[in-house]
């Protein structure tokens, strides 16, 4: 008999365990509770531990989050190794996974429950304008790595997956308050209720106010943008019923409207002003022939970009119509079978009725075979057909260089994620993996048209039909250990990457007195390779700690007429080091977390454009500290500072970041 | 000879030791929380049926173990499992108005019988003793430690008309 046993004879009856009441989406809570550790689906689309997942991966749980006193998500994935964060303002921090960061990144696919949550019109993510708030985060997960055989476009670099709690399942309530320096005052509420047993609602909304930094405004043209006061105001509400014994149906809106100050794609500060709305709606069931997923979503952009001198509108809509099935066969092969329809549209570019738009026609497919029980084999194949469509007029007319026709554009390409996973004992795991990743040129590099005649001279800048998408090929070897006497473990990783048909910058075609034309066009080839380490553990039952280390060398192969437009090579550092100490005592908790980033070049340009060049950032060392007090039960108040050793600080090729303190008061209840 | 012998009776030992065994609250917790995972899930007061070998004295450790975690219901989401103590020989009744029937170690003698009876009455079938999963002779198998290890005998849940949530399926190991 178990020792451990005689010491819970008696008490027993008392523990409680949650399960789920018939699971058809995914329930994350029951099944971490019954494995021990995280789920997730963001690996291969089925659901698996996070210890067998064939793909570097990590898991921010709802703990971790809270522990980061953080207020955005990129504050959360900076602590994760491997990840590059670029802070360029109060509001606007830029992710991107093993390098290649650039304001606007477009090579990252962000969702929210599975919904694509990056925009469109630039394939950027605005992380401030996302429609979830902290306190309704269930888990963050992080895919490094190409993977579009299973998600699609812009998971080129690698997928961030914010997984929130279930209306049905889950039960969050929470309110938070915050306020702090750079003006900071926040609000945010978080609900699930029931309507009978089978419908189950969770409602949210929050909201901010900032001031950007006070910086010393060099630019006179950037004077009037950084004076903006960022805001935010976001609500979501999801509703999730139980139809029959064994389907389920969902349905999601959220809208958001943030302004904001952000360092554009051309590396100068504009202001932004965006409007989200999406609405979404899912069916699940357990069927004889699986279990099987139908989801259809839109998502709406307006989002205009101004500054005294200038002023542009994006009016994007992405429909998405997608249906999985996930079924096993025999006891060692579990297949995923997919479809997807996406349609997405850019409209009324340039204030004209100009609109550029591409259907994309999806199959997919993953095989899962479980060799042995040491030996894992995953393989997933997608392949993507591109439709490319343009209607209205051209600015300029006959000068522009192409026409509606040009836009009658076909792309078709195959990705693929392979992963071999060993796990040479209960506590060794090695995995081999090769991934090939397709990022397709965005809406604004296909269809972007700013064009006018000044008198005689005529200045055209125009996006192109002939762009190709960015190739990316990954091959990685990574070998992971338990380590029981620390409580802890070993993450380690190597891998070489490849990009092929690098986006974009904009290529002379003409140059003349009389004319400046020019099209948007890729601009060459870049690799990568690298290493990663972390390690972790436990002191006694109140301390936690994690270093990690991430190494990284991007060499570029671009054309000249980039020079001022990309440059990863440079930007991308070559080494990051990260230490974190966590403390858990009764009442009170504490997080301390260092990182020190080797010195970069960033571009950077001036708002008239006479000026792009590259700005040194010097290598940094920064802090980020937390406190919190658990004043009664579910009520803690907490103190949290970032870059809290210096007033500010020079990070990005922006203007400096400075000491950010935040006081919050959360409660739940 | 005779050392061949030893050492065949040795591997014999070896082959036929369950590969894992000594029940313990993490298995029994891991258990509770798999009930939701059956479909349709097992909801309400849910009868456990300890099968124990008086005779055998790791089989009656394990049952009176499985009385002191269980005790008068163990509360697991929508299901409350409730034990009932059955000797071996008394399985084909003790069964009656069971959803699960949880094979103590050390009836490797009374797999069939027991096997028989929780396919008649379409029990679930679960143990800590693997050997009895790769026997078909029950239907699931949990291990806690070092991390939970679920393995599920495909044939003989079909035989027990005990079917898994598809997601459950996907993250478990099935023969």
């Amino acid at each position: 008999m178990n020792k451990f046993l005689g010491g819970v004879l008696g008490t027993a009856t008392a523990i409680a365990l949650a399960l789920p009441a018939a699971a058809q989406t995914i329930d994350y809570g029951s099944l971490e509770q019954l494995f021990g550790e995280p789920v997730t689906t963001s690996a291969t689309g089925k659901p698996q531990r996070a210890s067998d997942a064939p793909v570097s991966m990590e898991i921010i749980s709802a703990d971790d989050i809270r522990r980061t006193g953080a207020t955005n998500i990129p504050d959360i994935l900076q602590r994760v190794v491997g990840l590059d964060v670029a802070r360029f303002a109060v509001s606007q921090s830029e992710v991107s996974v093993r390098g290649y960061n650039s304001s606007f990144n477009p090579r990252l696919l962000v969702l929210v429950d599975g919904r694509q949550v990056y925009l469109d019109h630039y394939g950027m993510t605005n992380w401030d304008a996302l429609p979830v708030q902290m306190a309704e985060i269930r888990q963050i997960e992080v895919v490094k790595g190409p993977n579009t055989a299973l998600f699609g476009f812009n998971a080129v670099g690698g997928v961030v997956n914010i997984i929130t709690y279930s209306p049905l399942y889950d039960d969050v309530d929470n309110v938070t308050v915050r306020t702090g320096t750079q003006g900071y005052r926040e609000g945010s509420a978080v609900t699930t209720f029931k309507l009978g047993e089978k419908v189950g609602v969770r409602l949210s909304t929050g909201g901010y106010n900032a001031e950007n930094f006070d910086t010393n405004v060099t630019d006179p043209g950037e004077r009037d943008t950084l004076s903006l006061s960022p805001r935010r105001r976001s609500l979501a509400a999801n509703v999730l019923a139980q139809v029959t014994p064994d389907s389920q149906l969902g349905a999601e809106f959220t809208g958001v409207h943030e302004r904001r100050t952000e360092m554009v794609n051309s590396y100068f500060y504009a202001n932004g002003d965006y409007e989200l709305w999406s609405g979404k709606l899912t069916y699940t069931a357990n069927t004889g022939i699986g279990l099987v997923e139908a989801t259809a979503y839109q998502n709406v952009a307006d989002v205009d970009a101004f500054t005294s001198n200038l002023n542009v509108a994006f009016n994007n809509t992405v429909r998405v119509a997608k249906i999985q099935d996930l079924f096993k066969v025999g006891t060692d092969h579990s297949f995923r079978v997919s479809a997807e329809w996406r349609n997405n549209q850019l409209k009324d570019i340039s204030g004209t009725d100009a609109k550029v738009s591409y259907d994309v026609y999806s199959v997919g497919g993953m095989w899962d075979w479980a060799i042995s029980e040491k030996w894992n084999l995953v393989n997933a194949l997608r392949l993507d057909h591109l439709r490319l469509d343009r209607s209205g007029p051209f600015q300029g007319g006959a000068s522009a260089p192409f026409t509606n026709d040009d836009y009658d554009r076909s792309l078709t390409q195959p990705s693929f994620n392979s992963g071999l996973v060993y796990k040479a004992t209960d506590i060794d795991t090695v995995r081999l993996s090769v991934a090939r990743g397709v990022g397709v040129p965005s809406l604004f590099e296909f269809g972007n048209m700013q064009a006018s005649f000044f008198g005689p001279f005529f200045f055209g800048s125009y996006g192109s039909p002939r762009l190709d998408p960015t190739i990316v090929t990954n091959y990685e070897l990574a070998y992971d250990r338990a380590i029981k006497e620390i409580g802890g473990g070993l993450r380690t990783s190597v891998y070489y990457q490849t990009n092929e048909d690098v986006r974009s910058a904009s290529r002379p075609l003409v140059s003349s007195p009389l004319a400046i034309v020019s099209e948007t066009d890729n601009v060459g080839d870049s690799k990568a390779v690298g290493a990663e380490a972390s390690l972790r553990g436990k002191i006694g039952s109140d301390w936690s700690w994690k270093v990690g280390y991430a190494f990284e060398v991007v060499k570029d192969d671009y054309e000249a007429f980039a020079a001022t437009a990309v440059n990863h090579e440079d930007s991308t550092p070559r080494h990051k080091l990260s230490a974190e100490l966590g403390y858990t005592h009764g009442k009170w908790e504490a997080n301390l977390f260092g990182q020190y980033i080797s010195s970069t070049d960033m571009l950077r340009s001036s708002s008239d454009f006479l000026t792009v060049g590259s700005s040194n950032i010097p290598s940094s060392l920064t802090l980020a500290a937390r406190v919190g007090y658990e004043i009664t039960e579910g009520v803690q108040l907490a103190a949290t500072g970032f870059n809290i050793t210096q007033d500010s600080q020079r990070l990005t090729s922006g203007y400096p970041e400075e000491r950010r303190i935040l006081f919050s008061l959360s409660s739940n209840f | 000879m005779q050392k061949a012998a030893v050492l065949l009776l040795a591997l014999g030992a070896l082959v036929s030791a369950p590969a894992w065994a000594d029940v313990g609250a993490k298995d029994v917790q891991v258990i509770a929380k798999t009930v939701g995972f059956t479909t349709p899930p097992l909801t309400g007061q849910v009868k456990v049926a300890v099968v124990f070998d008086a005779a055998a004295a790791a089989s009656q450790k394990d049952a009176e173990a499985l009385k002191g975690i269980l005790g008068a219901g163990l509360a697991a989401g929508a299901a409350t499992l409730v034990p009932v103590m059955v000797p071996v020989d008394q399985v084909e009744a003790g069964l009656d108005g069971a959803a699960i029937a949880f094979v103590t170690t050390g009836l490797s003698a009374h797999y069939d019988k027991v096997f028989a009876a929780a396919k008649a009455k379409k029990v679930l079938s679960v143990s800590t003793d693997a050997a009895c999963v790769q026997a078909g002779r029950c239907v699931m198998g949990v291990k806690s430690e070092p991390k939970v290890e679920i393995l599920v005998n495909k044939a003989a849940a079909e035989a027990s008309s005990v079917a898994f949530a598809p997601a459950f399926r996907m993250m478990i190991s099935e023969i």
